[in-house]
């Protein structure tokens, strides 16, 4: 697993793809804190980011297995004497470093913010902890999206629409729930059920309150953990096809 | 020993390999022959784990390349029809990844030089792969394959798209390689095999059609001797009088090369040597024989008949 780690997370800057990313990532949330001006409430802030993240995550993502699948160099990987989860694990873990490594670059904001104000350093700490765990669980998807195409444009455009439709996914199920006032109290807790699990971005706004939810923190590992498990999966599948 | 019994593989409806079985003692280089689409690849791809087959089992020394995977893949050096270099990586980033994927114990720096020096590819080290000729990135393929000392190496192709003298120097280093371990390379070039392989495997719409060695397939009694001949004389006469002769069946005259005389393609029946008749004939007439040069037991021949009708069976050992 470490050697794939190792060999995924140079290739991110042996190209210039891992340093745009950083930059853009960069720009677009100091742009963010700008638009904030004065204020040592970060609430706002991190909340704002995650638009940004989900975009991220999908270009981070999206060559993952599709580009080894298209240079044929999967071949290598899949003949090794490594088992699949190493193979996924370790493209995962490398993204989640870039990922971190982009989420560091707020913390520029976080000292600006702790020079010049007095800002609430718990709520801080958890709105970092729920990114981390917002972040794990949406690279798994993207990771997920990357292994069903030989494409990186798809992987891309379907990883961000179905993060657009994950942001939208609370509102318009509510808007749903209110139009339709008749519906029996079986098909209001199913979608009461859909609301829970479905909006992972609404997750979040838990830890932006400086709320570490247990059932939160679970949420967010176990659907990391679907994800890849569905990424080795589809690996798998392709050999027996 | 590698030992594959039934192997099968079904793409949707399109049957790519269909029930392949042979044994390949250690030490054998063995070639894996075929017209493209023959289910070369797919079989080489099972072999090596990528992909897995419909039904049939491949063992290599006892481990099932299913049920023990890795320790199969511990002994399997692959280097597929196109080398599965990164394009962004330097040759020595490459092979240290290599080197750290396969989990190799030997000693990092000492063993990546003997392969590069056995490869030769030294003189390329830092630089990126994307840049190296094609012929270099099949061996950094090749060397990738080399990584970990496998006891077996199962290549695809390895000689497409190089230069004349690539391909003799890669041959060679085949032959050298082979020493020590068992090689299995596929090809649909006929010299290759016949020049590098002990033992051939002749594969045709997914059936294994011949398995012998390359004297075996080329000088198979079933295919008929045929001469190229050159005689100064009135071509038709001398035609008619040829056909005449007891156990030849075909005679067709070729392109005429000298002023005086004409070039014939003659074919006897099965078994029967026709020259020395041949050569009484003419000399009855006052026909001078100028040349005669046979062009039979090519394995040319036995290929094309053996891929045409797989049914035709031909070869060492009959199957």
């Amino acid at each position: 697993m470490s050697a794939i780690f190792k060999k995924e997370f140079r290739s991110w800057f042996l190209s210039p793809m891992g340093y745009i990313i950083m930059l853009v990532f960069g720009l677009l949330s100091e742009v963010m804190f700008m638009m904030q001006v004065s204020t040592d409430d970060l609430t706002g802030y991190f909340n704002g980011l995650t638009m940004f993240v989900a975009f991220i995550i999908a270009i981070l993502c999206m060559r993952l297995f599709s580009e080894e699948r298209k240079t044929k160099t999967e071949q290598l990987l899949l003949t090794a004497p490594v088992s699949l989860f190493e193979i996924v694990l370790g493209k995962f873990f490398a993204a989640f470093a870039v990922f971190c490594l982009c989420l560091a670059e707020t913390l520029l904001v976080v000292m600006v913010v702790g020079f010049t104000g007095a800002p609430d350093w718990g709520v801080i700490f958890t709105s970092y902890v729920g990114y981390l765990l917002l972040g794990a669980a949406l690279i798994a998807i993207g990771t997920f999206f990357s292994s069903i195409t030989q494409n990186q444009i798809v992987a891309a455009i379907v990883t961000f629409l179905t993060f657009v439709g994950l942001m939208l996914s609370s509102s318009i199920i509510s808007i749903v729930i209110g139009m339709m006032t008749a519906i029996s109290s079986f098909w209001q807790s199913v979608l009461t059920a859909i609301i829970y699990v479905i909006p992972i971005f609404e997750r979040y706004y838990e830890f932006a309150y400086g709320v570490i939810n247990v059932s939160t923190v679970f949420y967010y590992l176990s659907v990391t953990a679907v994800f890849l498990f569905l990424t080795a999966r589809v690996l798998e599948k392709r050999r027996w096809s | 020993m590698i030992e594959v019994s039934h192997l099968t593989k079904k793409y949707g409806q399109k049957i790519a390999v269909n029930d392949v079985s042979f044994t390949i003692p250690d030490g054998e280089i063995v070639g894996f022959l075929g017209p493209n689409g023959a289910g070369k690849s797919t079989t080489m791809n099972i072999l090596t784990g990528y992909l897995s087959p419909t039904s049939g089992t491949a063992s290599f020394n006892g481990f099932d390349i299913y049920d023990n995977a890795n320790e199969c893949k511990k002994q399997i050096g692959y280097l597929p029809e196109q080398p599965p270099v990164y394009f962004d990586m330097t040759v020595k980033d490459y092979l240290d990844f290599v080197y750290d994927l396969k989990k190799c114990d030997q000693k990092r720096n000492e063993h990546l030089a003997e392969i590069m020096e056995v490869v030769k590819i030294k003189d390329v080290y830092n630089r990126i792969i994307g840049n190296l000729s094609k012929g270099y990135k099949q061996r950094v393929g090749l060397a990738q394959a080399l990584i970990g000392n496998p006891s077996v190496l199962i290549l695809d192709e390895p000689t497409v798209g190089l230069d004349p003298k690539e391909i003799i120097e890669i041959r060679s280093l085949i032959k050298r390689l082979g020493k020590s371990r068992t090689v299995i390379l596929s090809s649909h070039i006929l010299p290759e095999v016949q020049a590098v392989c002990e033992r051939l495997l002749v594969i045709a719409d997914g059936k294994l059609v011949a398995d012998g060695t390359p004297n075996d397939l080329s000088n198979d009694s079933t295919i008929a001797h045929r001469l190229s001949i050159r005689v100064a004389g009135p071509a038709s006469d001398v035609k008619k009088l040829i056909k005449s002769i007891n156990g030849i069946r075909y005679c067709e005259e070729t392109t005429k090369i000298e002023s005086d005389a004409h070039d014939f393609i003659i074919e006897s029946e099965p078994n029967i040597d026709v020259r020395r008749m041949l050569f009484n004939e003419l000399a009855k007439k006052n026909w001078p024989l100028l040349s005669s040069k046979p062009l039979d037991a090519t394995l040319e021949d036995a290929f094309i008949r053996l891929v045409d009708s797989p049914n035709n069976k031909v070869g060492g050992k009959k199957r």
